[in-house]
């Protein structure tokens, strides 16, 4: 085990010398790395313990390096699928005979196979289909007997578990929950189980039920379906631009092989990081870690991902029509969180449009009282790779969304023409520092942030480390970085534009997009 | 810890059959637990002052932060209801527009500045200010704390931009399906009025003044009644001393009420109630009925059992309904509670519309199992062993302990609320959890509300029982007043007798009792246009039928003052009250039912300068009727009515301008009336209708206004 308690580091050492500003924050944020422990299993799953004993509770989040980006057409919706099945269960926890049920599962995927083969064939016979799709129900029946339904769960909550959740982005997919200090063991034993061998239960009944999150998140709200057809256009190449929760039609095709297939290639201890913060002592709990999560083979890293987006080129439009108010939403492609000039947009963003005195709100929702609402934020997708800045707004009213557009691009071109005040540097650089201190307070955030970075950097430290980096972030690089990134050919709007319901959309099912009648995409009117 | 024949079988199966030596555990039952280390539960300091602020202070020097949270009896049940929003807009002015001795944009800086907050909210029972700071910056923001809740300037532009949002919100309201079920569903168990259900217009966000946010700051703002708590890094003695200075000479105010806690009435009955909205894939579900307050005799047995019904992953519904069905993924439920009001009872889900129904039934038959297949005691355990387990993470950060304690301080209940509902969680029995499950959970009285399409669900709603259509057009904004001058009463009372003569004078049309018209025209739907045949019986002033013959079969319409309702193929169903009202209005406005009505006390006519139709120059008569505005073009060479104008409602609710013209007049039994209309929506046109015949007071068929007896059917 690695422990992290030399001598501070480079970023805490800067933060103490700006210690001036804000006294205490540099003496708290030296005591915390002095309570963090860094520990890389053999295998090498990575875990951050930190230790917080204000309460006799703790908070875990396993961050997985796996998201939709991993996915290809065919298999999306995939990564968000198997973080559902992760709810399943194990040979142990959620069946009366695990022997039985493995044979079960085995006819049940025989049996589908065999029905998606007919279904998917050219010229599928309809007897054939019918005989099929009852086969297989049959079989679904008979694993169904052996199921002891949410048994995973119910284990947690019964021993106090709470906030137990888990999450698919395009990145990354995480697991996390809270439980009493004297249940560690029980987070390593299920912790490790589920990953160390997951049964693929109930497989085709969660499908259905993440059809509904598509139907629910998507396809029944305007603004789900309009970043959908948003994020879609504004990539051409690379896996961001499929959606995080899959297309229908792969939805419904998708297989208890391919989530097998999935989770070998990717839920390898390589690509996992856990963080641990509460009251629990690394002393007792590293040699759990070991033991449990030390039992799950060391496997190869995915090959990483080729496809690069290529620029731009042109500026794209989406025009959703609906039965819904207009919402206004326009972005650039900037680099990923690595990125030299992450930094950067990060101090735009607090400039343009944090809070009451941001240049945007007080521009649109104080003085012209075109928005109630305008948000800009970077890494959208993802930010593991470039992804998107992009600033959305809610008009008025009775505004347009084009009058919106005139406003916000007035205030991208202010930020290319004048240097930001040393106010507003000075305002974004304190928030952030605010910031951090007001996440040490929660076990679960801290856990949640911590894993992320580690992920997202090689190191969780660098939490602390984008203070140090927005020290130097300067008016001139504001200047540089918002004229090379505004850039017409570099840019994607989406807007929902009110109309009057068309036909109602009917569920394609053989899963092509809902609405996709409804939108226009236009390429290259740059 | 455990208690479980099953797992100290287990224990004693794996101790016999593995070697002692096996440091893996296999299974969970085998794990063993050490205690949960003994850990005492912070406490408030608790201080009143004489002005009747209640203090809680909560010391908590972890980080160099301090919190403040504040609730006043300041909420939206005490609106005067056509004055909704007017808290929330309160608060909202409270912290934006200025004080005394800043303006609100120099309180902005100030705070963002210093990376500090000060929020106010309006919850339906009481006002919220809070403020987080950092330690070292709290001398300088706690006096602007003190200044918003004082002495708010109340700046008038501050309350526009803070009007924008609430008339914003009213335009979206039927944007997200989950925003119409929930609005709806307290609609129907509360009732529209009631201040747990009512939402704001543009009527009434429009009628709210700056004098009126002063009067109810003045009028709820005090310190009695008003609790403020404090969490964070500080000495409490120094901490009460400058609390003292910043609110201990705040005056008393009168003495505070928090508003009626009744839940009054019931709004509507056990049943079906359909919201169409067509650009979902899902449908949305929510059913139940009034829930219970937390301070009634059984809240700890219905806590429990809401437990067994929907406590997380492994409740119930979501194993019955989600992980072994594969209807939903949302779905939740149980019997809702409040402080001081009755909460609401809801079951939820969303389930795509092809199982729109079965879905419906799978959630009700969750509702029945609780008292058909009673929690056993197994469950209870799992539920208890929850709750207990799970008790300490009320109390893992200071700041939720304080804010817990504002919140029971203000409702009156002991601060050591939470620990007594874990001892009384203990000795929840069995028997009570079944009999709380009987008690207080009527299916048969569940008000199910459905929004969502028709196209494409499994079966009929009516399956479900009788099928009442909700309404959710958002209501017009206030129509522009035409000023009332003299002389255009004088000139709009003059077009109106001039019209009277064209249609063939006073006594022609007031002998009119009854017209049966046939006429044949087009609509313009998305699907292409459809050609109509019609035959409408209007009996003045106020009943209606008609037949509509359209491609798919006829349809017959009654509308009159006892019921209003529809017959189609598949059956008869009621009215929308939008629909009712569209079509009353619609009798009210047509030409003939128009001049028949101008005698009555409401009726007023005020000219409103020049237009034209078609080449022909009108002049505009701007003609208040009880039930709407509408505008005349009425030609002063004829006399003849050419036009009129009238703020319509588009398919989406969203509000249209709807013209109609009129052409081809002739003269029927001594009435000249036009032959041929246009009617355009937003300068489109929708619909055109030509007349065959007009007959003038037929007979009535007795039962021309009653419904053909035939079982109810879904829409």
């Amino acid at each position: 085990m690695n422990r992290v308690r030399s001598a501070a580091l480079v970023a805490l050492a800067l933060l103490a010398a700006t210690a001036v500003a804000m006294p205490v924050a540099g003496q708290d944020l030296q005591a915390f790395e002095e309570r963090t422990t860094l520990h890389t299993l053999e295998n090498g799953w990575t875990f951050i313990i930190v230790e917080r004993p204000v309460a006799p509770v703790f908070s875990f989040a396993t961050i997985v390096e796996v998201g939709a980006a991993q996915e290809v057409t065919g298999i999306t919706g995939l990564a968000h699928m198997f973080e559902h099945m992760a709810f399943k269960g194990t040979p142990t926890i959620g069946t009366t005979d695990f022997e039985a049920e493995s044979e079960a599962l085995a006819e049940l995927e025989a049996a589908y196979q065999a029905w998606q083969a007919e279904r998917l064939s050219r010229d599928p016979d309809e007897e054939e289909l019918a005989e099929l799709e009852e086969a297989f129900r049959q079989k679904q029946e008979a694993a169904a007997d052996y199921v002891v339904t949410d048994e995973f769960s119910e284990i947690i909550q019964r021993a106090g578990g709470v906030g137990l959740n888990a999450f698919t982005n395009a990145d990354f997919t995480g697991y996390f929950y809270s439980l009493p200090s004297n249940k560690v063991e029980l987070f390593a034993h299920l912790e490790s189980e589920r990953f160390l061998h997951p049964v693929f239960r109930e497989f085709y009944k969660e499908r259905d039920v993440v059809q509904e999150e598509r139907r629910l998140r998507t396809e029944s709200t305007p603004i789900g379906r309009a970043i959908e057809q948003f994020v879609t256009t504004a990539y051409s190449a690379h896996p961001y631009k499929h959606p995080v929760v899959g297309y229908m039609s792969d939805l419904q095709a998708i297989t208890i092989t391919d989530a097998q297939e999935f989770y070998e290639t990717h839920y390898v201890p390589a690509n996992m990081v856990t963080a641990v913060v509460g009251d629990v002592e690394p002393e007792t709990l590293v040699p759990l870690l070991d033991r449990y999560f030390g039992r799950i083979p060391a496997g190869p890293e995915p090959a990483p991902l080729r496809t690069v987006e290529p620029p731009q080129g042109a500026e794209r439009t989406v025009v959703l029509k609906g039965q819904a108010q207009p919402i206004y939403l326009e972005a650039y492609h900037v680099g990923a969180a690595t990125d030299p000039d992450a930094a950067v947009y990060d101090a735009i963003n607090d400039i343009l449009s944090r809070g009451r005195t941001s240049r945007l709100y007080r521009r649109l929702v104080r003085d012209e009282k075109r928005a109630v609402n305008v948000t800009s934020l970077t890494g959208f997708p993802g930010e593991k790779y470039p992804g998107l800045w992009l600033v959305f707004a809610i008009p008025t009213k009775g505004t347009t969304n084009h009058e919106v557009q005139a406003s916000i691009r007035e205030e991208l071109r202010r930020l290319e023409s004048e240097p930001v005040s040393a106010a507003e540097l000075k305002k974004f650089r304190t928030r952030a520092r605010a910031d951090l201190i007001r996440a040490l307070d929660s076990n679960q955030g801290l856990a949640f942030q911590l894993a992320t970075y580690q992920q997202l950097f090689g190191d969780w430290r660098q939490l602390f480390r984008r203070l140090e980096s927005y020290e130097e972030v300067t008016a001139e690089a504001i200047q540089r970085v918002a004229r090379q990134t505004f850039e017409p050919a570099n840019r994607t709007v989406a807007m929902i534009v009110t109309e009057e319901p068309q036909e109602a959309p009917t569920e394609d099912e053989a899963g092509s997009q809902p609405n996709a009648e409804d939108t226009e995409s236009t390429g290259g009117q740059g | 810890m455990k208690g479980f024949s099953k797992s100290i079988l287990t224990i004693a199966t794996t101790l016999l059959l593995s070697p002692a030596a096996f440091a893996q555990v296999s299974t969970v039952e085998d794990l063993e637990y050490p205690d949960l280390a003994e850990f005492e539960i912070p406490q408030a300091e608790r201080v009143e002052l004489e002005n009747g602020l209640t203090l809680l202070l909560l010391e908590d020097h972890e980080l160099p932060l301090i919190q403040m949270v504040a609730r006043f009896p300041a909420g939206s049940r005490l609106e005067a209801p056509e004055k909704i929003s007017l808290a929330g807009l309160t608060a909202e002015v409270m912290r934006t527009g200025g004080t005394e001795s800043m303006t609100g944009d120099e309180i902005d800086d100030f705070l963002e500045s210093r990376a500090a907050s000060i929020e106010l909210d309006a919850e339906v029972a009481g006002a919220t200010a809070n403020l987080s700071v950092l330690k070292e910056d709290l001398d300088e923001v706690l006096p602007i704390f003190a200044e918003i809740l004082r002495q708010p300037a109340f700046d008038a532009d501050k309350l526009e931009v803070a009007r924008e949002a609430v008339i914003a919100d009213i335009a979206r309201q039927n944007d997200e399906p989950q925003s119409i079920l929930f609005r709806e569903y307290a609609e129907l168990i509360y009732g529209a009025d009631s201040p747990y259900a009512r939402v704001p217009t543009y009527a009434t966000a429009q009628s709210i003044r700056r004098e009126d946010l002063v009067a109810f700051h003045e009028a709820h703002y005090h310190p009695d009644g008003m609790v403020l708590g404090v969490v964070g890094d500080f000495q409490s003695t120094e901490m009460l001393q400058r609390l003292r200075q910043s609110f201990g000479a705040w005056p008393a105010g009168p003495a505070s009420t928090t508003g009626s806690a009744e839940t009054a009435q019931v709004a509507a009955a056990p049943g079906v109630y359909f919201a169409q909205k067509s650009d979902v894939t899902q449908s949305s579900i929510a059913m139940g009925h009034l829930g219970i307050r937390k301070d009634d005799a059984n809240f700890y047995a219905v806590e429990v059992m809401n437990e067994v019904l929907s406590g997380g992953f492994a409740g119930r519904l979501l194993s019955n309904v989600r992980s072994k069905k594969g209807l939903a993924y949302a779905v939740f439920g149980g019997v809702g509670s409040a402080w001081d009001h009755r909460g609401l009872t809801r079951l939820f889900m969303t389930t795509k519309t092809g199982t729109t129904v079965t879905g419906a039934e799978a959630l009700l038959e969750e509702a029945r199992r609780l008292t058909s297949e009673p929690p056993t005691a197994e469950e209870v355990e799992v539920a208890k062993e929850s709750i207990r387990n799970s008790f300490v993470f009320n109390f893992d950060t200071r700041e939720e302990i304080l804010a817990r304690q504002v919140e029971l301080a203000y409702f009156g209940y002991p601060l050591d609320w939470l620990e007594r509902y874990r001892d009384a969680i203990e000795g929840v029995t069995l028997e009570q959890v079944r009999q709380a499950a009987a008690e207080y959970v009527h299916p048969d009285e569940f008000r199910i509300l459905v929004v969502g399409k028709e196209e494409g669900r499994d079966r009929p709603l009516g399956d479900l029982g009788v099928v009442t259509p909700v309404d959710i057009t958002i209501p017009e904004p206030p129509t522009e007043t035409v000023e009332t001058t003299a002389a255009g009463l004088a000139r709009g009372g003059e077009l109106i007798e001039q019209a009277v003569e064209a249609m063939g004078g006073a006594e022609a049309i007031d002998g009119v009792r009854n017209t049966r018209v046939r006429s044949t025209g087009t609509v313009t739907t998305p699907r292409g246009e459809i050609t109509i045949s019609a035959n409408t019986l209007i009996v003045y002033p106020d009943t209606m039928r008609q037949e509509m013959t359209l491609p798919v079969g006829t349809v017959v319409t009654v509308v009159g003052p006892e019921d209003a309702f529809l017959t189609a193929p598949m059956g008869t169903q009621a009215m929308a009250d939008s629909q009712r009202q569209s079509i009353q209005q619609e009798l009210a406005r047509d030409t003939l039912g128009l001049l028949k009505r101008r005698r009555a006390e409401s009726f007023e006519a005020v000219a409103a300068g020049q237009g034209e139709v078609d080449g022909t120059p009108v002049e505009l008569v701007v003609v208040t009727l009880e039930s709407g505005q509408v505008t005349l073009g009425i030609d002063p060479a004829t006399g003849r009515i050419l036009s009129q104008r009238f703020r319509g409602t588009g398919p989406t609710g969203a509000p249209a301008e709807m013209v109609k013209t009129y052409s081809d007049f002739r003269t029927v039994a001594g009435l000249t009336v036009p032959f041929a209309s246009i009617t355009t929506m937003d300068g489109e046109a929708v619909s055109t209708e030509t007349m065959e015949s007009v007959e003038l007071n037929v007979e009535v068929p007795p039962d021309a206004f009653q419904r053909a007896q035939e079982p109810s059917a879904d829409s």
